[in-house]
């Protein structure tokens, strides 16, 4: 079982919350999925996330907290504002002192909305052990192919 | 069942009655629309699937005794959730789960059987989660993985003690298997009042013959059918449709 099943399957209400919010995507969107995780201080870090959201972000954008110290939110960009976006982003929480390390997944509206959150989790779990003390941010962005990755890694025999 | 004089003499098919609609409010059987739209429950909220299987186009049928999460095949019961208020949703004590292979039984049903493991039935600690999205424990997936012919009935479990083979799978054609249960374990169940399964069968339809003979066979009783929510909660004026 994946991560993110294992999340949904503990946690009914945010899998029935997700599910509403997908719902209503069009097969034609494909968002940045991000996944912020602050192990200390938590609800002060989201807090100060989700004003920051809101003054430089120009539409509407739903947070969910996955788990006590992550929260998921999407943003429709190209890959050079997401950076922008992100280095602001980190750079804000550092002048709190709040490390945060943040992951960046664009969606291919080929694959399922689900997938893309899993595979967002994963790379912030990577981003985490590679930088456990320190705030960090890393992309998983097809349309930015210079520095795409790929995805196979993220395909697993079961699947 | 008849036209046997070997132990299946002892058993009866375990047919179960399936929850078919729950309607609320005035319902207009000649307004297709009207009558949808004051169904509140139907049969799939009450076919089960693994919780893990949600979101996929195929779920696995068969269990293997690790404990699962299950939910329904339609999960969600939207207006119930809102009209029970906290109710817990009643669960009927035996359903079945998605593709009829495997059967759901609470667990105070299941204390009521003997299962040797020589009946090839695996039990798989169940948690549901219901229409309402509320977790229920105390349920037990039962699968059949052994589907047994006449003759090795005969020679596998005959000689069991009655009370270690409560359920008996029979092979019914490649597609379609029967459950039997014995009758003295069916009369503990009819004893706790469980009104989800069938007590009386015709001449007909417990004999055996007929039954391995006969066209596809689906093990269910019935189809239960009520007029309002509460009905429902209470068990009570059920509509039976036998097909």
């Amino acid at each position: 079982m994946g991560r993110l099943e294992l999340l949904l399957t503990e946690n009914i209400a945010l899998d029935n919350q997700l599910e509403d919010y997908f719902e209503v995507k069009d097969t034609y969107d494909d968002p940045l999925m991000m996944c912020l995780k602050a192990e200390q201080q938590p609800s002060q870090t989201f807090e100060l996330v989700s004003a920051f959201i809101s003054k430089n972000v120009d539409y509407a954008i739903e947070i969910f907290r996955l788990e006590n110290d992550v929260i998921f939110f999407e943003i429709l960009t190209d890959f050079k504002s997401i950076q922008s976006f992100s280095d602001r982003l980190l750079s804000e929480l550092s002048t709190q002192d709040l490390t945060v390390q943040l992951s960046v997944f664009r969606h291919n509206p080929l694959g399922s909305l689900w997938e893309t959150l899993d595979w967002s989790l994963q790379l912030l779990d990577e981003i985490v052990a590679n930088s456990p003390t320190k705030s960090a941010v890393d992309y998983n962005d097809f349309v930015g192919q210079d520095n795409w990755p790929g995805i196979d890694k993220y395909y697993t025999d079961d699947d | 069942m008849q036209g046997t004089d070997g132990i299946l003499a002892d058993y009866l098919p375990l047919q179960i009655f399936t929850i078919d609609d729950v309607y609320e409010g005035n319902v207009d059987e000649d307004n297709e629309d009207a009558e949808d739209d004051a169904r509140i429950l139907s049969r799939s909220n009450f076919e089960w699937i693994r919780y893990c299987d949600r979101r996929k186009s195929s779920q696995q049928q068969l269990f293997d005794g690790t404990a699962q999460q299950f939910c329904a095949t339609k999960r969600r019961a939207k207006t119930v959730t809102t009209l029970l208020d906290g109710e817990l949703l009643r669960l009927p004590q035996a359903s079945y789960c998605s593709g009829w292979s495997s059967v759901m039984l609470a667990n105070e049903l299941l204390q009521e059987l003997g299962l040797s493991a020589n009946l090839g039935i695996i039990q798989t600690p169940a948690t549901i989660v219901d229409g309402t999205q509320t977790k229920r424990e105390g349920y037990t997936a039962l699968s059949f993985h052994k589907r047994f012919t006449l003759e090795r009935v005969n020679q596998r479990i005959a000689k069991l003690p009655a009370e270690q083979r409560s359920l008996i799978c029979l092979q019914h054609d490649r597609h379609s298997n029967f459950v039997l249960i014995h009758k003295a374990a069916l009369e503990r169940w009819q004893a706790l009042g469980v009104t989800c399964v069938k007590y009386e069968f015709s001449q007909e339809q417990q004999n055996l013959t007929t039954m391995l003979t006969g066209d596809h066979y689906h093990g269910y009783a019935g189809e239960v059918s009520y007029n309002s929510l509460v009905d429902f909660q209470q068990n009570k004026d059920r509509r039976i449709w036998v097909g």
